[in-house]
């Protein structure tokens, strides 16, 4: 009994110089509503990197807003809105068009309305912030006027998937608004947790003002 | 998001079963085998070869069963691309060493304890992470991985090492099974609860592949009586789960539970040892509420239950929060 004891001891000191989880997160967070951890630098994130181009307007978590939407195949489920607090970008406007535009999401920097599952979201099932901490967007050709179809290269988890949808644009008095609604498919991009009890399409609302 | 009726399927019943009856297939076809011997060959296939052919047996079934779940899950790609994705990769590992210790060097207890210290060193390197924010650092982490691997392999062997009855009297032999076995049904428990708490759905059904196996060795008596055989690749599949979920985790639960829990065996082990060398000196000693079921069962028990009690209420007590 006394072994039992004294090993019980001795962990008890070790982890006490070790310091719990919770403080170790909350040491490196940096978001704004401090909800998720931030990921260290070099770590793989070059957000900083992408800022606003030569001539183009900068999208931050000020003007723009990055949301999604996940479902449960259980109908009577409430759907779960999350959306990412930390990001950089550009957006070009040439002659009141779109012509192009690049973001950089930090994934740590993600967010819902419950800690539980931003923790779950988080973590390997779903977004694996610790391997992917960053997830990009950039386009390849924005074609049409008014409603006009983006198409860009969507990086998440490290996959690179060409992905088009729709974008509605407005341009006044030197102010452009872009809004677009599409959805994608999440296990296209490897996350692939739970098809049976959770939607593969995610349903996403980009909103700029810029 | 509550796991499914075919995550139980693929991840519990259908490994349990590829276990349970590989091990009933092979052990069957190897004492066939073997009663065909001289009964010279026999004897000397008693004096040590049995031991190692148990050990390659029941590895193989629990291997079997573990790696057909952790395909019908398609948890993770069978190419690693990340640290956790090496963990079947590391309990195969685990497995084949064992198995070859026993085979190599028996049961002298430094060059076992050599072989699986140079194993976890290579288990370790693989299942840490390398992110340059790990906290403590990734050499700490490797260091407390090969320290609690090798201990808990012990722990195990030496909670599970007389199950079958040797060095115990016939009287006291039901009672020592009987403690080894529920406190590693109790620790296995503990371990899937703790993952679940870490926050991940796909690590705790990854750590019921490994409980579902072991259970169903626990099932048949003359399975049971092996499981000591299993020490090592069991320490790797559940201390390396309790590894992969605790960094991976953004929960509260803090360090010091998932490392109670891992190193809880050990807590048995010395449990164990205490009673066994006061053994004539107490008159208590069976019984279920006996000093021997003390050391051996409840003190160890009562650690996992603090661990989990602290995660829980870290986890849903101390934080106000909604189902999701």
């Amino acid at each position: 009994m006394k072994a039992q004891f004294f090993l019980l001891g001795l962990l008890a000191a070790f982890c006490v110089g070790c310091g719990p989880t919770a403080e170790t997160a909350s040491e490196n967070d940096t978001s704004d509503e401090g909800t998720a951890p931030a990921v260290a630098e070099g770590s793989g994130d070059n957000s900083e990197e992408m800022t606003a181009g030569a001539g183009g307007t900068e999208l931050n978590p000020g003007n723009t807003t990055i949301q999604f939407v996940g479902a449960h195949t259980d109908k009577s489920k409430d759907d779960r809105v999350g959306k990412f607090d930390k990001f950089t970008g550009s957006m070009e406007v040439a002659d009141g068009k779109v012509a192009a535009i690049q973001v950089s999401i930090e994934t740590a920097s993600l967010s819902t309305a419950m800690d539980k599952l931003t923790e779950h979201l988080l973590g390997p099932d779903f977004f694996d912030v610790r391997e992917h901490p960053a997830a990009e967007f950039k386009t390849t050709s924005i074609e049409g006027d008014g409603t006009v179809t983006v198409t860009g290269d969507l990086t998440l988890l490290g996959v690179t998937k060409s992905i088009s949808f729709p974008a509605e644009v407005k341009s006044e008095g030197g102010v452009t608004e872009l809004t677009a609604e599409f959805e994608i498919d999440r296990t296209e991009f490897g996350m692939d947790y739970s098809v049976e009890s959770i939607e593969k399409t995610v349903a996403m609302t980009i909103a700029v003002k810029a | 998001m509550p796991l499914g009726l075919n995550d139980f399927l693929f991840g519990c019943v259908i490994p349990a079963a590829t276990t349970i009856g590989m091990w009933l297939l092979v052990s069957t076809i190897s004492s066939q085998i073997f009663a065909s011997k001289s009964t010279e060959a026999r004897d000397e296939h008693a004096a040590g070869g049995l031991r190692s052919l148990d050990s390659a047996v029941i590895t193989l079934a629990f291997l079997a069963g573990m790696l057909l779940g952790y395909g019908l899950l398609n948890a993770a790609p069978w190419t690693p691309k990340s640290h956790w994705h090496y963990w079947p990769y590391a309990v195969v590992l685990a497995g084949a060493v064992g198995v070859s210790a026993e085979i190599v060097v028996g049961r002298l207890l430094f060059a076992r304890a050599v072989i699986y210290a140079l194993a976890t060193i290579a288990i370790a390197w693989f299942l840490v992470p390398t992110w340059e924010d790990l906290s403590p650092s990734r050499t700490t982490y490797l260091v407390l991985t090969v320290v609690i691997l090798v201990a808990v392999t012990f722990g195990v062997e030496r909670t599970l090492g007389d199950a079958s009855g040797g060095g115990k009297t016939g009287a006291d032999k039901p009672a020592c099974c009987s403690y080894a076995q529920l406190f590693l049904a109790a620790f296995q428990f503990t371990v899937v609860c703790l993952v679940f708490l870490s926050g991940s759905l796909r690590f705790t059904q990854l750590a019921m592949l490994p409980a579902s196996c072991v259970i169903a060795l626990q099932i048949l008596p003359q399975s049971r009586n092996r499981l000591r055989n299993l020490a090592f690749p069991m320490a790797v599949a559940f201390a390396g789960m309790l590894l992969v979920a605790q960094v991976n985790s953004f929960s509260r639960v803090p360090k010091l539970a998932y490392i109670l829990v891992a190193l809880s065996p050990c807590l048995a082990a010395i449990g164990r040892r205490s009673s066994s060398t006061t053994k004539g000196q107490m008159e208590d000693q069976r019984g279920w509420f006996g000093k021997a079921a003390f050391s051996e069962f409840w003190s160890p028990c009562i650690a996992l239950l603090l661990a989990l009690l602290w995660a829980v209420l870290v986890e849903f007590v101390l934080v106000e929060e909604q189902e999701y």
